[in-house]
């Protein structure tokens, strides 16, 4: 490798309501594979992924946070420094999947309150299990545009659909950003 | 003495001997350098997580406080906290604790000094920290007892120190001008010391820790645990605080001496 090249790495907080898919997304991405059973995060879940950009090493670390209320004593502390953030929610469309849509506000908030203004991007997540041409999601779509959050990317951890690209965008924009900065 | 505990005691141990890894990381987590890791699939920055979500829930658990240590079946952590950069040594656990905070020092200090001042504006860039990577493994290679009462000479002001073996007539460590190391010398300690003992049991003192000699141009302290003596010379003109040289004096042979009869798993 050439001496000049860079090494970055990027702390990623996910954070989303619990069982809305976070650690499985993660797990498509950095590992390819899928788990049907759903395991509950205890507390925090770290993992990581290296691209090379431009001949630069980055490294996305992710801090997959337990998305259950009792974890929320120790969450403002493990976003601590974040370069980025991902809040996921479902597209169930049950119960849930509504629920973890109207928080996805109370999540940026905290997001905001904790990191400042870090870029955010948010994953919708189980598209698999809807059709997706008859998807209203005007709400979020318009929330993205006011909060001028990074972009929306409908993902499913099941089938991979969007799982790459919506992460690809991430780490294109810390590179970008960081890069810039040296 | 079997013949591999003698065999221990001639060949030089270097920090890699008593340390398994260091690592150096943020509050992210991020480990921005580390030596050491040797299981396959683990990453430095896995580690380096694990650690720092324990720091946090440590300080929420009891606020105002920060976890300065982890005991393990056999191993420890010890780790080392200035602002938002950690600094862990991972041991195993008949390594003493004073000798691991000299350790974790050495490379707290040393990593300050050179980077200090890059610390705020890393962005994520690690690529700065890569030197020092050079400078950890050196600094795993370095004898450590050796290195050890060279910090000790030079942190209580002495001219001189020799750590000496009675049962090997060895001397394991000097740092003296040549003609104060001489076996004639050395021998002479061990005779006071023996003698002193003879004295102390008279009076009904018990064993003897150390002898604080005043002489005319020097302060000469000889302490003595087991088989293995230390002598330290002061200079008459240093204005020292004689019950911590003596104190500091026990306590480093102590440490010594609980390192000489580590059995060795490298």
């Amino acid at each position: 490798m050439n001496d000049t090249h860079l090494k970055f790495v990027f702390k990623i907080t996910v954070v989303g309501d619990g069982g809305v898919g976070k650690t499985s997304l993660i797990k498509k991405y950095t590992e390819g594979t899928f788990e049907e059973d759903y395991i509950s995060t205890v507390g925090a879940q770290f993992s990581f992924y290296d691209e090379k950009i431009n001949g630069d090493e980055c490294k996305l670390y992710f801090w997959d946070i337990a998305g259950q209320s009792e974890f929320e004593f120790l969450r403002a502390d493990f976003y601590e420094e974040s370069k980025a953030a991902i809040i996921v929610y479902s597209l169930e469309e049950n119960d849930h999947g509504k629920e973890s849509l109207d928080h996805l506000v109370d999540w940026y908030e905290d997001l905001k309150k904790h990191c400042g203004n870090i870029p955010i991007i948010i994953f919708a997540n189980k598209v698999d299990l809807i059709d997706e041409d008859k998807l209203d999601d005007a709400f979020v779509q318009k929330f993205v545009k006011n909060k001028n959050i990074i972009g929306i990317y409908h993902t499913s951890a099941k089938t991979g659909k969007m799982v790459t690209e919506a992460f690809l965008r991430i780490i294109r924009d810390l590179y970008d950003k960081y890069k810039n900065n040296i | 003495m079997s013949m591999e505990e003698s065999e221990l005691m001639e060949e030089k141990k270097t920090i890699e001997n008593y340390v398994e890894s260091i690592y150096v990381y943020d509050n992210a987590g991020i480990c921005l350098t580390s030596v050491g890791i040797t299981s396959e699939n683990l990453d430095e920055n896995i580690v380096s997580g694990f650690f720092t979500a324990i720091k946090k829930f440590g300080q929420k658990l009891i606020p105002g406080t920060v976890v300065k240590s982890l005991i393990m079946s056999g191993h420890k952590l010890f780790y080392n906290n200035f602002e938002n950069i950690t600094f862990c040594i991972q041991c195993y656990d008949d390594l003493p604790n004073q000798v691991i905070e000299y350790i974790l020092h050495r490379v707290s200090n040393k990593f300050l000094e050179v980077y200090q001042e890059k610390l705020p504006i890393r962005d994520g860039n690690i690529t700065i920290f890569s030197d020092f990577k050079n400078y950890l493994l050196q600094f795993m290679e370095q004898p450590l007892i050796e290195n050890l009462l060279e910090d000790f000479g030079y942190k209580v002001f002495s001219e001189g120190v020799i750590l000496f073996d009675e049962k090997q007539e060895k001397i394991l460590f000097a740092k003296v001008p040549e003609e104060y190391s001489s076996r004639k010398q050395i021998s002479m300690s061990g005779m006071l010391v023996n003698f002193a003992i003879k004295l102390s049991h008279e009076y009904q003192g018990g064993d003897v820790n150390s002898i604080l000699i005043s002489s005319e141009k020097r302060w000469i302290c000889v302490s003595k645990r087991e088989h293995i003596y230390i002598i330290v010379l002061f200079s008459k003109t240093k204005d020292i605080e004689l019950n911590i040289i003596v104190g500091k004096t026990e306590e480093i042979l102590d440490n010594i001496l609980e390192m000489l009869k580590i059995k060795f798993k490298k």
